[in-house]
């Protein structure tokens, strides 16, 4: 294998473990109360916290430290992959590759789960509104 | 906004699922179209990222005027069917992102390892996908404003 081919063997076992990473972040994040970033579409605002107290949306946070999260593991694995042969980075790609795939099924299945099952609460009406 | 949004994600329906199925015919022994496969990698990852961009640029507007004052007091189930399609976007987007960077230089000859990631990155990006846009197009079905 030349070293051309050995490069691009671990750039994909990196980039299986960013996926993973990702994957990973936007996981616990759901399911463990973590600090997020939300947005007030009201008060057309951001701020820093567990809850809200208000109407907010957490889905730019979420996505934000998964995307951090991601590209972290991929820095990490970039470092650590820099000397790996061949063989080494084939098993990372497998790995990864596996525990992605376990995650990002697991996450769509979990969402989907609570999801079906959420009761919604609506948000106050505005003053002076009229439903057509 | 929702029309470019609209009119993005149909492109990258269709190059994700051209994506999915030269990924498949790559993976039963067809080499010729390796370039293809690519190219639609570079614009399954453009539009996805476009798609998704617009979408967290219209999210607030819907969020409240929509989906706080008419879905959740009439029609909860749109709500959360909106919220399960903008997550499982979300779990989309660091494989269409990757295939861009593999795909730019995929060789399924040489790689089989890299290829199979590449295969069923492109099969998961093309799931999501189909779930998002068809689960967006009940939610736009159901009456509002």
């Amino acid at each position: 294998m030349d070293d051309a081919a050995a490069a691009r063997l671990r750039l994909s076992a990196a980039w299986a473990l960013a996926v993973a990473g990702y994957a990973l972040a936007f996981l616990v994040s759901s399911v463990v109360p973590t600090p997020l970033v939300w947005y007030f579409p009201l008060e057309r605002r951001f701020s820093f916290e567990v809850r809200p107290s208000a109407l907010a949306m957490d889905f730019y946070g979420r996505v934000l430290l998964s995307v951090l999260s991601g590209a972290v593991v991929f820095a990490l694995a970039r470092l650590a992959l820099r000397r790996t042969g061949p063989e080494a980075s084939r098993q990372w790609v497998r790995r990864a590759l596996a525990w992605s795939a376990a995650l990002l099924v697991f996450s769509a299945g979990l969402y989907a789960f609570v999801l079906w099952h959420r009761a919604v609460t609506p948000a106050p009406l505005p003053e002076g509104y009229v439903p057509r | 906004m929702l029309v470019l949004h609209a009119l993005v994600s149909v492109a990258l329906a269709g190059a994700s699922t051209h994506l999915a199925l030269v990924g498949l015919r790559l993976w039963r022994g067809e080499r010729g179209l390796t370039r293809l496969a690519r190219i639609y990698a570079q614009v399954v990852a453009a539009t996805f990222v476009g798609a998704f961009a617009l979408g967290l640029l219209i999210y607030p507007t819907f969020r409240y005027h929509v989906r706080g004052v008419f879905f959740d007091r009439h029609e909860p189930w749109a709500s959360n069917l909106f919220d399960m399609k903008e997550n499982v976007a979300a779990l989309g987007l660091p494989c269409a992102i990757a295939l861009f960077f593999i795909g730019r230089r995929l060789e399924p000859d040489r790689d089989p390892e890299i290829f199979r990631w590449f295969a069923l990155a492109s099969v998961w990006t093309w799931l999501t996908i189909a779930f998002t846009i068809v689960s967006g197009l009940v939610v736009t079905s159901v009456k509002s404003f």
